[in-house]
């Protein structure tokens, strides 16, 4: 195995590099020698926020949403069991839905009070708060010592379980570490086949934006034209308005807690000639609809709503302005919807679609999906209902007899 | 008591634990700051 490292490269500088707060073995303005040749080391690359000499990529301009999170335990079945005011059992592995999160998950927080209702233990690790969490994990046993309890997990559902909530500094050697620790435990732990899964990480294909788009016209959905590029304004697919998208989530979190938006928005022709875009982002053909759909997919179950706004953004920065009432589908639309999420093997899912003279277009589909935005402006909990149902009856699928 | 006696005790407001009760508040004061929250 060839150890040598690159002529120039020092093991001391790269420590400084990553530690910004933590303990350092020299100090910056300190001369360093290189071990390989003895000469002082050639001067540290440093990482600028934004270097001064770009201009703010298209997606950062003019976004004006920032949501700051708060920490907060708010699991029911995790308080109530802390406060002991339920029976913790005879000792035994309890089995239990296993959820990796995060504390403001409140599709999650609903879902362990309506599973307690059914009587069916659930158990919660959230990122935000697992820097004090007691956990043993077994490989070679389908069990979790989480506190005082051990259990069984038989479902295990990770959702947005994002390392960026993680309440560190990834710039610094601590904050780093704890990173690549939970990732690559978490990882492990959405990939073991002796407990199941929603939405199965482990067999599934939890396709990107982009793939999605092949993939559902390939089940013969229309999709719109789309360009993935570092530089938007030469591109115009469809010909037309084209809007820009982000290739990732539309929530940023540069620090624990604090999200920004990135939300499609038109593209101008205008902006965005010069230097090439820092990211790639994904240019789509704009088309004009009579409304949206969300359509939530839990299990076989399929949960419909109409979606009026004026533009893509809305949803996040107006959302009172939205208007969502439940609706049927068309029988066609809903087989192929199915068909889509049984061939990414997808539980519960949300499909997001224009309908451009009454036939559907398809956007893409939200994995990690909220349902409690949609169920206040309809006043109806029809989905948190149908994921509790769902969750309990697979759960008693798995429950050993 | 059971899970599903506390939990029942949760939706219909009618809380005997006073830690439980300190639970509903924050989780309503939660429910209103969530309120437009959409993460997807």
């Amino acid at each position: 195995m060839n150890m040598r490292r690159p002529s120039g490269c020092s093991a001391t500088r790269r420590t400084i590099e990553l530690t910004s707060n933590g303990p350092t073995l020299d100090r910056p303005g300190t001369p360093t020698l290189d071990h390989a040749n003895g000469r002082p080391a050639e001067p540290v690359r440093t990482v600028t926020a934004q270097p001064t000499d770009r201009s703010t990529p298209l997606l950062l301009q003019g976004q004006d949403y920032v949501f700051r999170a708060p920490i907060a335990a708010l699991d029911f079945q995790e308080r109530v069991h802390r406060l002991d005011l339920v029976d913790d059992g005879n000792g035994d592995p309890e089995p239990c839905v296993l959820v990796l999160a995060r504390s403001a998950d409140m599709e999650m927080n609903e879902l362990s009070i309506a599973l307690a209702e059914r009587g069916v233990r659930m158990a919660r690790i959230d990122i935000d708060r697992c820097l004090d969490l007691s956990l043993t994990v077994y490989p070679e046993a389908p069990l979790v010592e989480l506190d005082r309890w051990v259990l069984r997990p038989l479902l295990v559902w990770r959702r947005h379980f994002e390392l960026a909530a993680l309440p560190v500094d990834p710039g610094t050697l601590y904050g780093a570490y704890v990173a690549d620790q939970w990732r690559s435990v978490a990882d492990w732990i959405t990939n073991r086949g002796d407990w199941a899964q929603v939405n199965s990480l482990a067999t599934g294909r939890r396709p990107d934006r982009l793939t999605q788009l092949s993939d559902a016209a390939a089940f013969g959905l229309r999709v719109p034209r789309t360009v993935v590029t570092t530089r938007p304004a030469r591109h115009r697919p469809g010909g037309g308005t084209c809007i820009v998208k982000t290739s990732g989530r539309h929530l940023i979190e540069p620090s624990s807690g604090v999200q920004h938006g990135l939300f499609p928005r038109p593209l101008d022709p205008r902006r965005g000639g010069g230097s090439p875009e820092p990211a790639p982002v994904i240019v789509q053909q704009y088309l004009p609809s009579d409304h949206e759909l969300r359509v939530f997919v839990v299990g076989e179950r399929l949960i419909a709503y109409r979606v009026d706004k004026l533009d893509p953004a809305q949803l996040w920065v107006d959302p009172d302005a939205v208007d969502v009432h439940p609706v049927d589908i068309p029988t066609v639309l809903s087989d192929t919807l199915r068909a889509l999420a049984r061939f990414w093997r997808l539980d519960v899912a949300a499909f997001d679609l224009l309908m451009q003279d009454g036939q559907p277009v398809f956007l893409e589909v939200n994995i990690n999906c909220d349902w409690r935005w949609f169920e206040r402006r309809s006043a109806d909990p029809a989905v948190s209902t149908a994921v509790a149902s769902w969750v309990a009856e697979r759960f008693e699928q798995l429950r050993p007899a | 008591m059971s899970i599903e006696e506390l939990a029942a005790q949760l939706r219909s407001g009618e809380i005997e634990d006073t830690a439980l009760a300190e639970y509903a508040d924050e989780y309503a004061q939660a429910e209103r700051v969530f309120r437009n929250k959409k993460d997807d």
